[in-house]
């Protein structure tokens, strides 16, 4: 009697498709390219959880402070100019100590909220970090760009920093404060492997081919 | 391709042609054609549109209050004439025809714009018939691309078998054969459709009954707002506090009570007469059937409207059911699709949302729903409650007294509430396909299939984040499924998954 394969235990929710042989393209041997999607054991899944996530550009902690310094800067004048002509000054003062205060606290948010900030690029997919004390880690798989951009701002040009946005059917993603060269590498990287993909995408019988019939 | 040619000049109206095949078809679109003239009242509409009722009134009241006095009529006649040429201009200005496998628009006013569209990139020509069409037998058709969210431009009136032409041009192109296959019969082909749902007057009548019963009851907010600063309630209140302790005319208080129900009474109905009017208006001879190009709805009483899609372009199914469409076992169905046309089906049976799951998805079975989320959900809910109740309360103590304890009542039944929601709040990850379902009263179900992902964020508020865990949201490209306070590591694990089957699914999402 000859050996038998022991039967598979702890059926999972996702090895309920066809498995193909991996170097066999057209699994209904027409020669038509298919979708084969055969089972994968979930612990083995590339979890993003444990990669390292590359920080921004320490400029971009610089560039928000100074937008902050310029926010308070006009609030001294606006309040200061008050002051001299209010009566009584101390309120225009006491009005403005709070908005400083609360520009400082801000200022300070977008600090610590920086150094939070960060990006992952793996072979499939782009990810960007965020939040102090929300905090949200989004991913765009690059099959699913639609187009890539590069942003600019006054204030980017000015400390050398560039946002890359990235523009799906569900939605975009911004990453900011990456240095002007890193960022037009990543708006090449991202359009290239959105272009490869889209070429690789195949089209899904069932949406030409009544299947209920 | 436009190989930059002066082209012909456009006629109308156009040459007679009849759907025999995609030859015919191509031949009566190969010339730039113009719409019907009956499209002038659509662009002067969209015009007045565009300049605001708002200024129109305010200019019609400026001209009426002496504003103007001896140059009323000159102004009208000014801004009639302005109207009238720039429409006339946009008519004769916009112009559509295919040219090889290329759909090409011109249209503007002052500047002019050159639109060419990849005919296998038309997602879907959705063709209307308004009251003003019908006499005439035209109809308007919308043109809708894979390229952006929006329509990608309408034709206001043209003859209804241009627009069929053209509905089957973009099909074939989308769907492989070209002129370079052959002839091919399009009208042969327009038979093969398969009826999926059909609407009859009782059933749209009973959807109409069921979908919000007590809606009329919305009528009486003012009454109730307004009505003791007209005098009204505090006038009915005192005659029935005297009704009631005998001092006052027999009857009076009881007789008003029952006038009071009879109104309640009269609004419900009034309500679910205008919502079965509202549904049969919307969904008369609604049918859904099954082309060899994807999926066709028609319905309307007054406005035909035939809206087609590919399968591809559904993104997410969702469904919608009050109490009473529960009980009676019926649902409203929605099909999510890329842009702003969503394929709605009300009174949709158990049986038709199977079959439509299995032509969207290719798997009938409904999803096992066998996960639900965080009790945490339940504290939260009544903890931002208590926060806003307690204050309020405590402010209004001091101008009601102990009557500001009914504030507080708020907080039990915010617990009642957002236990049933805990309750009843489940969902799933299997056979590719995420869903989830949120019920207090009606039941909102989704389902989404995770290779058509677009955007996939893991999040944690800070409540979350104490408590490790966090929330799941999955963007496709129309709709999203969000599924809060789940373990950390469960939402993440869910990421790396949904990740995986989009990035290794070569079949595309749109």
């Amino acid at each position: 009697m000859g050996t038998r394969r022991p039967r598979p235990t702890g059926r999972r929710r996702y090895d309920r498709h066809v498995e193909h042989p991996p170097d066999d393209p057209s699994p209904g041997g027409d020669g038509r390219p298919g979708f084969a999607n055969p089972a994968l054991p979930v612990d083995e899944l590339p979890r993003l959880a444990d990669e390292t996530f590359l920080a921004l550009d320490p400029a971009y902690a610089r560039l928000r402070l100074t937008i902050a310094a310029w926010i308070a800067a006009g609030v001294t004048v606006v309040t200061g100019s008050a002051a001299v002509r209010a009566e009584p000054t101390w309120v225009a003062l006491l009005t403005g100590g709070c908005i400083l205060v609360v520009v400082a606290g801000v200022a300070a948010a977008h600090r610590i909220e920086v150094g939070f900030m960060g990006y992952l690029i793996r072979q499939h997919d782009l990810s960007f970090r965020r939040g102090v004390i929300s905090r949200s880690v989004a991913t765009m798989p690059f099959s699913r760009v639609q187009h890539v951009a590069l942003g600019r701002g006054p204030a980017e040009r000015r400390f050398g920093l560039a946002t890359l946005q990235l523009q799906s059917a569900g939605g975009s993603m911004a990453i900011p404060g990456l240095p002007i060269d890193v960022a037009e590498r990543l708006k090449l990287l991202v359009a290239d492997r959105a272009g490869q993909l889209a070429d690789a995408e195949v089209d899904d019988d069932t949406d030409t081919r009544p299947t209920d019939r | 391709m436009n190989d930059g040619r002066p082209l012909p000049p456009p006629s109308w109206p156009p040459p007679a042609s009849t759907p025999t095949g995609a030859a015919t078809d191509r031949s009566a679109l190969a010339e730039p054609l113009r719409q019907s003239p009956v499209a002038l009242a659509f662009i002067a509409f969209r015009f007045v549109k565009r300049l605001g009722w708002s200024a129109l009134v305010a200019a019609f009241i400026f001209v009426s209050n002496g504003g103007l006095a001896v140059g009323g009529a000159v102004l009208a006649i000014v801004v009639t004439t302005v109207l009238f040429a720039a429409s006339a201009l946009s008519w004769w200005r916009f112009t559509f025809h295919v040219v090889a496998d290329e759909l090409v628009v011109t249209k503007g006013v002052v500047s002019i714009e050159r639109l060419v569209i990849p005919l296998d990139r038309v997602q879907s020509v959705d063709i209307e018939q308004r009251l003003l069409h019908r006499p005439l037998g035209l109809v308007s058709a919308r043109v809708d691309t894979a390229g952006s969210n929006a329509v990608e431009f309408e034709i206001d009136a043209i003859d209804r078998h241009l627009a069929d032409a053209l509905r089957r041009v973009a099909t074939d192109a989308r769907s492989g054969p070209s002129l370079e296959d052959g002839p091919v019969d399009s009208a042969t082909a327009s038979d093969e459709e398969d009826v999926l749902v059909e609407r009859t007057l009782v059933e749209l009548v009973v959807v109409g009954l069921t979908r919000s019963p007590l809606a009329g009851l919305v009528v009486l907010a003012p009454l109730v707002a307004y009505g003791d600063e007209l005098g009204l309630l505090g006038r009915l209140g005192t005659r029935v506090e005297r009704s009631i302790e005998g001092s006052d005319d027999t009857q009076w208080g009881a007789t008003t009570l029952l006038y009071l129900l009879a109104l309640v009474a009269v609004v419900i109905v009034g309500g679910a007469i205008l919502q079965v009017v509202r549904e049969v208006i919307r969904n008369w001879n609604l049918r859904l059937t099954r082309t060899p190009s994807g999926l066709r709805r028609t319905a309307g009483l007054f406005t035909t409207t035939s809206r087609s899609s590919t399968v591809r372009r559904v993104q997410a199914i969702s469904t919608d059911d009050s109490p009473p469409q529960r009980w009676l076992g019926f649902t409203h169905l929605r099909l999510r699709t890329f842009g702003d046309n969503d394929i709605s089906l009300p009174g949709t049976r158990p049986a038709e949302v199977a079959r439509l799951r299995r032509i969207v998805f290719g798997a009938s079975s409904p999803p096992s729903l066998d996960r639900g989320i965080s009790r945490a959900a339940v504290f939260l809910a009544v903890r931002n409650v208590v926060l806003v109740a307690v204050p309020v309360a405590g402010f209004l103590f001091f101008a009601i007294g102990w009557w500001s304890a009914w504030v507080l009542a708020a907080v039990p039944l915010r617990w009642a509430t957002a236990r049933r929601r805990w309750t009843l709040r489940r969902w799933s990850l299997e056979d590719g396909r995420l869903a989830e379902v949120r019920q207090l009263f009606t039941r909102h179900a989704a389902e989404l299939p995770i290779f058509k992902a677009q955007v996939v964020v893991v999040s944690q508020s800070f409540f979350e984040r104490r408590r490790g865990l966090a929330t799941l949201q999955v963007r496709s490209a129309d709709g999203s499924i969000s599924v809060p306070l789940i373990p950390l590591d469960l939402a993440c694990g869910c990421r790396d998954l949904i990740l995986h089957a989009v990035e290794t699914d070569r079949r595309r999402f749109l």
